[in-house]
């Protein structure tokens, strides 16, 4: 019969009074954490994916189709189908789209100017007017308005262009459009101000187009004009932000594959890029942040149940004896069943589904806190099916645990080998899993959400460790007892009740170990995340900021030369060049090359000891090369000062072959001189110089083929000459010198380095160390050359080279640059500066700096700056909250564990304490053994729980390969301990529980006599927890 | 009217880690119904065995058990199970355990009778029938640490016969009150057991029951060694065993109580003068200790033996 069972739970419930309302909120603490991880988790997700969408500018996401048509008849039917495809398939995700037609660059018949006429259907929301005003709609694509899209104004009259015969274009104002919408990164620069560096196209030499604007898509792409002309028709649309989240990504995902698919079947020539993948690596960061969320909350559920567990363990007593009563009352099996499940039911239920909607609220706060909409953060995540079966499943679990704790007369011994037995093939399996999948990276993680691994790995870990201290903790303590005869009374008695009756102490030790555990765990995995944002900022910058900067004028690789610019960023600014190019040492086998003083790498604060078994020092040390009289430089023939041309004599037989001259310059830059075709019988051949290069050094003549080496007219065979020079010394002396090109190779005549011959000293990763030949030597292939290098040492990582698993070879920088621009003329410059700068407000004056002249469009990577990126990071920020509250949790339930078992044994409902004091024990040295008793447990238990800390730290930050934003950490993680913050942790339980008994125990045996306090009317606080007076009969 | 309890060669042997132990050797009993009958005996000679038999919590080794015209000999779990819910009512010396401390005193006499199906007017109505004979009433709402102990086992009581069960048992119903209370509680029980119509069977080892018992059975042993029928001023008459023996002679009465004294030469010690223990009276009373005198000095390692 439920109804009295369940008046006789619910009285007790009533007036049971904190133990009920602690399990409450112990189970509700356990919903509750479910409910705000998984609402984090969704709610960082979003943050994520919003994150990824929030480009502005040219930067903003876009949905844009394009496809490429010849001539203006190639299916024009395709094109009107594929509007109306576009426009359905992204309703919904997109703003209207906008349709656009380029036509290929044509030269205007009038001016001497590229023209690009494209065509945009009402344009005027996307131009800024610089001038003049917006064009009218063409109609019939003869005679035509156009607005010159230039951020420069022409040179010359340009109202009126003409980029073929049957198209005058009248041009009726000037302004940019849109930088994104709709044709993304068009040249708007404008062909007509002075090309400087960064400015205009200096790689191809060529100027900027004109670019005209027809307003109208079909006037421009029916123009007879251009019946024959390529067009590129657009159709973009901006993504409607707003519309797109975690919940909803998988709708937009559908559509743009619709789309794909419904236009791959019209016309295999459409192209469609949209942001699905960035949203794909989006989301499947927060699947892998969720997988954290998940094991930080089931460590927290885990503590929750175990404390209500042990709470049912404190109460056990008490409901074996309700349910004597209810024996002699005549209750029958299933009336004591019904009060079992009741009693610990009820608490559950109520806790569970306060806690559940407690956190919901906390959800949808933190959902409005970070703008997201809460009811669909609450509909996705804390009331999604698979939530509300997690916090059903901890409910249940708590009802059953709590039975089963509480059962009287059930003995623990078969069911829990039963338990353990299960738990420990799980265990098995577990481990199985974590050993054959190795480490988990992002991706693994992030496919294990609903793992078994993810789910059950905490509280597996919690039931050993409960198992192994309940199993290993009376024998301990029996010899403890048995060794301390000489030891305080107060002691003694302490130990010898803790021996006595383990069951409870040990669940006591058992709670707090796995809760200050959790607690030391996420202190340290919370640093080591932090420590590994440092680490990977400090990785990828080199020193505090690291430069990159376009090529000069004659070059388009990467240089920072001249290097002497950098000495003007201020006295406090070191700059280091670095010498950065990749290379090979077997054909298909990437290497990173990266040349360095070698005095700088012991500074560099990216490079960790874990990275080489050698200390830096030694590695640095090996890595220096003596310096040569001369000094490290690229020398040659050196040119006369001041002289602006240069001029060679020579005399020449043989073959026609043009003749190149490579000149390094005095700012350790090096330019090549065209000196045009050399032909028989020719004795000089002169070119001007550059300015940087007057008063440099001739180290290189290059001559080659200039004919045809390809196509139908493609030659072949060996071309012979011979060359004698007259006063090149340092590069070559006049004896003749017999030159044999085979079609397309070059006869290139060096002056001699020093480091010819040399073989260079390297510090290489292992796998790298493993290909060397057995004289510790390597031939790294650098474009056309070979430099032979000297394994002087191994590590694992270089800053700066960043790659799951990297190649790399470290080599001296000044000896390696001589030796490439020895064996690849005209390379070997600086790649990068690495800038540290001593101070930290100074950086923002730094980069201003670098983003003006003498330095070239400069990119900047700073570490500031990537360790403030990932500081912002939705998913880092998450995971660091949810383990801040796990851990306060943790802090909470681990002291009030302790008070509670305090309170329990100051209850003394045995009597022992009772029955001491009437040995003649006095009151002082019972303080003492009720202090005693919960500092031995304090005591173990924190020993213990740091140890479980420390391991869980160590172990989970080897199994999970991902940084704090759920990367491939790059250097992987190195775990860190913060002994002053676990210090503070463990210190600050023990003082707050030590503290806490001490007071109740004094306020317990605070009077003279068992007899006083009993005789006496009772005293509030006297008896904690549930003062129950006697009363005289009668 | 038929006898409630008889019992007829008891024996009942418990396994224990230093072999069986025979808590019954062939007792007999017989409780005629409406009788309030005492089982007095010392520690150790049966008398609770013999109770948890008649509550059908356990079942003799030998011998045959009728209790209210069933024979619980070799009943089975389901029928011993309805016998105790059923057909007896049980209250324990320790009366704050028989009382929830989390219901009031009419939810805890409610209790069993809700537990089997009685509507709440007939409830009430009982309970305030029960309330009014063990001199509680208007206590109803009261939770137990607001009442007396005495209080407490009245309310026992009342909760044990909530249901009219045909047979009460007590163990040891005064062992935690002092005489006053004790002598009180008695009465109520008596009262209320004919009242109600019951048949009690009193286990103790308070001779006061003998006041108020219509039928006092001294046990010693595991055996009845003497019984006495009828009101106080009957006469015990021994108890002749299965093969016509007759229980050993009695004592000599029973000395004062011992008492400690503090030697004149000032030392640690625990004396006891002329110490002794009586169990029952007259013709049926039993010697637990003869008076004896002795001294346990400090320092000295004293060693008690005895068959």
């Amino acid at each position: 019969m439920a109804g009295p069972i369940a008046s006789l739970a619910f009285a007790r419930l009533r007036r049971r009074g904190a133990t009920a309302l602690i399990s409450m909120a112990a189970v509700g603490a356990a919903a509750a954490l479910i409910a705000i991880v998984s609402g984090i988790g969704l709610v960082a997700s979003d943050a994520t994916v919003a994150r990824t969408l929030a480009g502005a500018g040219a930067d903003r996401p876009l949905v844009r189709i394009s496809r490429f048509a010849a001539t203006a008849t190639d299916r024009p039917d395709v094109m009107e189908r594929a509007d109306a495809t576009v426009t359905t398939h992204l309703a919904g995700f997109t703003e209207p789209r906008v349709r656009g037609v380029i036509t290929r660059e044509l030269q205007d018949l009038d001016h001497p100017v590229f023209e690009l006429v494209i065509g945009v259907d009402d344009p005027a929301p996307l131009v800024t007017l610089v001038d003049g005003r917006l064009p009218v709609p063409c109609v019939d694509g003869r005679a035509c308005e156009a607005l010159l899209l230039s951020e420069t104004a022409p040179e010359f009259d340009f109202s009126t262009a003409r980029p073929a015969p049957d198209l005058g274009l009248t041009i009726v104002g000037r302004g940019v459009i849109d930088p994104a919408v709709p044709f993304g990164a068009l040249d708007q620069r404008g062909p007509f101000g002075e090309i400087t560096i960064g400015g205009g196209d200096y790689q191809t030499g060529r100027r900027s187009p004109a670019v005209l604007m027809v307003d109208g898509v079909d006037a421009i792409s029916h123009a007879p004009a251009f019946d024959g002309t390529g067009r590129t028709y657009v159709w973009t649309a901006p993504v409607d932000v707003g519309s797109i989240h975690p919940w909803t990504a998988g709708d937009f995902r559908a559509s743009i594959e619709g789309l794909r698919n419904d236009l791959a079947a019209a016309d295999a020539a459409f192209s469609i890029d949209s942001p699905v993948t960035q949203i794909d690596i989006a989301l499947g960061q927060a699947d892998a942040a969720s997988a954290r969320l998940l094991l930080i909350g089931s460590l927290g559920v885990a503590i929750l149940l175990a404390f209500a567990v042990f709470l049912a363990l404190v109460v056990r007593d008490d409901v074996a004896a309700e349910v004597a009563r209810l024996d002699a009352v005549g209750a029958r099996r299933r009336d004591r069943l019904a009060f079992l499940v009741l009693e610990a039911a009820i608490p559950a239920v109520i806790g569970g589904v306060i806690g559940w909607i407690g956190g919901g609220l906390v959800v949808a706060m933190l959902a409005g806190w970070a703008a997201v909409d809460p009811w669909a953060i609450l509909a996705g995540a804390t009331l999604s099916p698979t939530a509300l079966g997690a916090a059903a499943l901890v409910i249940l679990v708590a009802i059953v645990t709590t039975v089963l704790a509480t059962a009287p007369g059930r003995s623990w011994g078969g069911g829990v080998r039963t338990i353990v037995a299960m738990v420990l093939t799980a265990i098995v399996v577990l481990a199985w899993q974590l050993a054959a999948a190795g480490p988990l990276d992002a991706a693994a993680l992030a496919r294990s959400v609903s793992s078994p691994v993810v789910v059950l790995l905490p509280p597996a870990v919690a039931f050993v460790a409960a198992l192994l201290l309940a199993t290993a903790m009376p024998p301990l303590l029996r010899a403890i007892t048995r060794r301390s005869t000489h030891a305080p009374l107060a002691l003694r008695l302490s130990l010898l009740s803790l021996s006595r009756d383990p069951g409870r102490p040990a669940a006591t030790l058992t709670l707090l170990a796995f809760s200050l555990g959790a607690i030391v765990f996420a202190t340290c995995w919370s640093a080591t995340l932090r420590g590994g944002i440092d680490d990977a900022a400090a990785y990828r910058s080199g020193l505090d900021l690291r430069v990159t900067e376009l090529g000069t004028g004659l070059s388009i690789a990467p240089s920072v030369v001249p290097v002497d610019r950098y000495a003007a960023l201020g006295p406090d600014v070191t700059a280091v060049p670095v010498f950065r190019e990749g290379s090979t040492t077997q054909p298909g086998s990437r290497v990173d090359i990266l040349g360095i003083d070698p005095a700088v790498l012991p500074t560099l604060p990216g490079w960790r000891a874990d990275f080489s078994a050698t200390p830096v020092t030694a590695l640095a040390d090996r890595l220096r090369v003596e310096t040569p009289p001369g000094g490290w430089a690229v020398t040659g023939h050196r040119l006369r000062e001041g002289a602006p041309d240069l001029d060679l004599r020579f005399r020449y037989r043989g073959e026609s072959l043009r003749l190149d001259a490579i000149v390094w310059t005095k700012d350790g830059d090096s330019t090549r001189i065209a000196l045009g075709t050399i032909r028989d019988g020719m004795t000089r051949a002169t070119a001007p110089l550059p300015k940087s290069a007057i008063g440099g050094w001739l180290t290189t003549l290059v001559f080659y083929n200039d004919r045809i080496v390809a196509g139908s007219g493609h030659q072949h065979g060996v071309f012979r000459s011979s060359v004698r020079f007259e006063g090149l010394e340092g590069l070559v002396d006049d004896r003749e010198i017999p030159l044999e090109i085979f079609t397309v190779a070059a006869a290139i005549i060096k002056a001699p380095q020093v480091t010819d011959g040399m073989v260079l000293p390297a510090v290489v990763s292992p796998d790298l160390a493993r290909e060397a030949r057995p004289d510790g030597t390597l031939d790294l292939h650098v474009g056309s050359g070979t430099i032979p290098i000297r394994i002087v040492g191994t590590a694992d990582r270089v800053p700066t080279v960043v790659s799951g698993d990297p190649r790399f070879v470290i080599v001296p920088l000044d000896p390696f640059i001589v030796a490439v621009a020895s064996e690849v003329p005209g390379s070997g410059r600086p790649s990068e500066m690495w800038l540290s700068v001593a101070d930290p407000q100074r950086q923002a004056e730094v980069r201003a700096a670098l983003a003006k002249p003498p330095f070239r469009f400069a990119q900047v990577a700073a570490r500031s700056d990537l360790i403030a990126e990932h500081a912002a990071d939705p998913l880092s920020q998450a995971i660091v909250w949810a383990q801040v509250v796990a851990a306060l949790a943790g802090l909470a339930l681990s002291i009030g564990a302790l008070v509670m078992g305090a309170v329990t044994d100051l209850r003394d409902e045995r009597g022992e304490l009772a029955d001491l004091e009437a040995q003649g024990v006095p009151p002082s040295a019972l303080r003492w053994h009720a202090l005693a008793r919960t500092a031995w447990l304090a005591i173990g238990g924190s020993i213990a729980g740091l140890l479980a800390g420390l391991g869980l730290a160590v172990v989970v930050t080897g199994a999970l390969a991902i940084d704090a934003q759920g990367n491939l950490p790059i250097p992987p993680l190195q775990v860190v301990l913060p002994p002053l913050e676990i210090a503070a942790v463990v210190g600050g339980v023990l003082a707050a529980v030590l503290g806490s008994v001490a007071l109740l125990a004094a306020r317990t045996y605070g009077r003279a006599t068992l007899g006083e306090r009993r005789a006496g009317p009772a005293r509030r606080g006297s008896r904690p927890w549930t003062a129950e007076p006697e009363r005289a009969d009668g | 009217m038929a006898d409630a309890v008889i019992g007829s060669g008891l024996i009942r042997i418990h396994p224990t880690p230093g072999g069986p132990v025979a808590a019954l050797r062939g007792l007999d009993i017989t409780v005629g119904t409406g009788e309030v009958a005492a089982v007095i005996g010392p520690s150790g000679s049966g008398k609770s065995t013999l109770l948890r038999l008649i509550a059908g919590l356990d079942r003799p080794s030998a011998g045959t058990l009728v209790v209210l015209g069933d024979d619980l000999t070799d009943a089975s779990d389901r029928q011993l199970g309805r016998h105790r819910r059923d057909r007896v009512g049980v209250v324990e010396q320790h009366y704050r355990r028989a009382l929830s401390p989390y219901l009031t005193v009419a939810d805890a006499i409610a209790l069993p009778l809700a537990l089997r199906g009685v509507p709440v007017p007939d409830r009430e109505a009982r309970v305030r029938e029960l309330l009014e004979r063990i001199g509680l009433p208007g206590r109803g709402e009261a939770l137990r640490h607001q009442l007396s102990g005495g209080e407490q086992q009245r309310v026992a009581f009342a909760v044990a016969l909530a249901t009219r069960p045909p047979l009460l048992l007590a163990d040891e119903p005064t062992g935690e009150l002092d005489g006053a209370t004790a002598e009180t509680i008695l009465g109520v029980l008596r009262d209320l057991v004919r009242a109600e119509g019951s048949t009690c069977v009193v286990v103790t080892h308070d001779e006061l029951v003998e006041r108020i018992a219509d039928r006092v059975i001294h046990v010693a042993d595991g055996r009845a060694v003497a019984e006495r029928v009828g009101g106080p001023g009957a006469p015990a008459v021994p108890v002749r065993d299965a093969q016509g023996w007759l229980a050993p002679a009695l004592p000599a009465p029973t000395t004062p109580l011992s008492r400690a004294v503090r030697p004149d030469d000032g030392t640690d010690a625990v004396v006891l003068e002329g110490a002794a223990r009586r169990y029952g009276s007259g013709a049926t009373a039993m010697v637990g200790l003869r008076p004896t005198s002795v001294a346990f000095r400090a320092g000295r390692f004293h060693v008690v033996t005895g068959p």
